[in-house]
């Protein structure tokens, strides 16, 4: 077969049914080889404090991947999503004492989100909008306060220490091989959704977000769909508060507060609703945004002496973050994926515009 | 019975709070169809521009509330203008998410500015007590309940009788018709916002009579959602039953039974209710139903 330098047209089902279709050409997949070679350096050159801020860059990662399918592809919206990172967290700290290994313990914790989250979608899938924002806040109310009051079980606001993951015998510890884990779970979690997008279940929940009337005239049906989203959604959210809870070592209430329910709404938000690129960046965006903020700052500081950092750093941090929430919604609804695909589009019709 | 009087009383106090703040809450959905997510730290940015002008600068309390009214209404009505009126047709969760920022971003610049430091309550009101029907009552509350009634019925009068309200009710009933009859509509919608932010600065400046100033005052905001669904949240006589309904529940649950509990039943049981509500009713008891089977 002659070699193509570009293409964009498929010659068969099988290139057309691609997890990434941008791979049929050369260019592209050398980028892609590249890009997966730069994530696996990634962390060797680089200081002890980032890599540790990128891990739970990338947690978010698995976190937002969950709440985009259910916000972004099904169109549920919802603000208990740090309940399921919770109910995760827990489980882990729960089978910790029972030296089981990670393997177990990750789906475990997923399976108990995505249960629970079930129970919740039920009741509450006949809600829309507004109404199903409001019940999925006092399910986090409730769930929290539920959290806070079994002592027995998850130390309630005191905390609760959690195990060290172990994976055949071996310890997970330490920034790197933190870094390897959570990265390759969340490239498992990226290939899932992006599968998901083109699978039957995944455009039935796109059809329910457009219009629930046409989808039920189309035969699909929308409360199992509706339940599919809740539950696939709260089991990442669980291997996310799993892994969470592993990384943190402690755990109390106030890890889960209602402002991570609004952090990951933010990071959908800010990424691109419906899109796995907006997830991913959205997710790392956010997270990276206070660091970022920190370093201007106290660059600001060493301009202007007057600056105390100290007292106004944690304030700037939150008004900066709430200003780009507000300008992103206002300016830029479609989000860093927008940005993502106008920079593939330029690079891949250059030198023409479009 | 002594404590159930009690209880009452904070109860009806609690429930006169939410109301107010429903009150700010409905007329911004009815008018505009913004559910505002940032109506407590609406209530806590009136607070503190009390604050400011009656301590910071130092004018007398019948300068200092009017002038925090009215920076209220500015703050209501340029938020209105430069963020909500972008947004207009866009997704619920888009503008639920802003409302959202926008708290957050409120909330922040509060702590920017007047730190975090709490403040005392500046009393308005001659100390002191009274009884009622056996119980010595703070003064404070009696004020603070007849302030509260006072203001929500004549806000009840302006939304019903002044042209103003004519033209709110009639945006809230259809935008596309009350644009036809010459009703400017966008007008209306940062009118909405000034005066539920009038209300939500009443709200703080009361708030503040019995509790004083600090950054958690904006978390009391969220109580009032379930008030706000209760009652159904486009009607204005339903929210100030729902707030008197939720006030008084939450009141007796944290006196009979928080002490079984260890103290936090009375911040979730106005949120049972709320999901209560939301399974059987979703509208409220006195909201318009919203029908819509699939």
């Amino acid at each position: 077969m002659k070699m193509e330098i570009f293409r964009n047209y498929r010659v068969s089902y099988l290139e057309d049914r691609a997890i990434l279709p941008s791979l049929i050409n050369f260019w592209p997949r050398c980028w892609f080889a590249a890009a997966v070679i730069a994530l696996l350096l990634l962390p060797l050159p680089l200081e002890q404090y980032w890599v540790y801020t990128i891990n739970f860059g990338l947690i978010a990662v698995i976190g937002a991947l969950g709440l985009n399918l259910l916000t972004g592809y099904a169109g549920q919206i919802s603000l208990a999503h740090a309940s399921f990172l919770a109910l995760g967290a827990y489980t882990t700290a729960l089978l910790g004492r029972f030296d089981l290994p990670l393997l177990v313990v990750i789906p475990a914790a997923g399976m108990v989100a995505a249960s629970v989250g079930c129970l919740v979608a039920g009741p509450t899938l006949r809600l829309r909008g507004l109404y199903l924002a409001l019940a999925t806040l006092a399910f986090y109310v409730i769930i929290d306060f539920a959290i806070r009051k079994a002592d027995f079980l998850t130390g309630g606001a005191a905390g609760t220490h959690v195990a060290p993951p172990t994976i055949f015998g071996k310890i997970v510890q330490g920034e790197l091989p933190f870094y390897y884990m959570t990265l390759g779970i969340a490239a498992v979690s990226v290939l899932f959704v992006k599968n998901l997008e083109r699978s039957k279940v995944g455009r039935a929940m796109m059809a329910v977000r457009d219009s629930d009337i046409a989808a039920e005239m189309a035969g699909i049906p929308i409360f199992l769909t509706k339940l599919t989203a809740f539950g696939i959604s709260s089991f990442m959210a669980g291997v996310a508060g799993s892994l969470l809870a592993y990384y943190l070592q402690f755990i109390n209430p106030d890890n889960f507060g209602l402002s991570v329910s609004v952090s990951y709404v933010a990071m959908i938000i800010v990424g691109g609703l419906g899109t796995v690129i907006g997830s991913v960046l959205g997710a790392l965006f956010i997270v990276l945004l206070p660091e970022v903020v920190r370093v201007a700052l106290h660059a600001a500081a060493s301009v202007f002496p007057g600056l105390n950092v100290a007292a106004s750093g944690a304030f700037v941090e939150g008004a900066a973050y709430g200003l780009i929430i507000i300008l992103f919604l206002m300016f830029k609804p479609e989000g860093l994926a927008r940005f993502w695909r106008d920079i593939l589009t330029y690079f891949r019709s250059w030198p023409f515009t479009y | 019975m002594e404590i159930f009087v009690q209880l009452l009383l904070n109860g009806v106090s609690l429930g006169m709070g939410y109301a107010l703040a429903g009150v700010g809450f409905v007329l911004i959905y009815k008018a505009t169809g913004v559910f505002n997510f940032s109506h407590g730290q609406l209530t806590m940015v009136g607070g503190y521009f009390f604050y400011l002008f009656q301590v910071q600068i130092g004018l007398p309390p019948w300068w200092a509330v009017p002038m925090a009214l009215v920076s209220m209404f500015a703050v209501g009505m340029t938020v209105e203008r430069l963020c909500l009126r972008r947004m207009v047709g866009e997704p619920v969760i888009a503008i639920l998410m802003l409302t959202i920022g926008l708290g957050g971003f409120l909330r922040n610049m509060v702590g920017l500015i007047w730190g975090t430091q709490p403040q005392a309550p500046i009393p308005l009101f001659e100390p002191g007590f009274f009884e009622l029907a056996g119980v010595q009552v703070p003064r404070v509350y009696g004020w603070t309940l007849l302030t509260a009634s006072v203001t929500i019925l004549i806000f009840i009068l302006y939304f019903q009788k002044s042209p103003h309200g004519v033209a709110m009710r009639a945006v809230a009933f259809d935008q596309d018709k009350a644009a036809l009859s010459g009703i400017s509509v966008s007008r209306v919608f940062a009118l909405s916002w000034g005066v539920a932010s009038v209300m939500a600065g009443i709200s703080g400046i009361l708030m503040m009579q019995l509790m004083g100033l600090d950054l958690s005052m904006d978390s009391r905001g969220l109580s009032a959602f379930p008030a706000a669904i209760l009652g159904g949240i486009d009607s204005i006589g339903g929210v100030i039953l729902g707030g008197l309904v939720i006030g008084i529940v939450e009141a007796l649950t944290g006196g009979y039974i928080d002490s079984y509990l260890g103290g936090g039943a009375k911040e979730v049981v106005g949120f049972v209710i709320l999901l209560l509500i939301l399974m059987v009713r979703p509208y409220g008891i006195f909201g318009t139903p919203e029908i819509r089977k699939v």
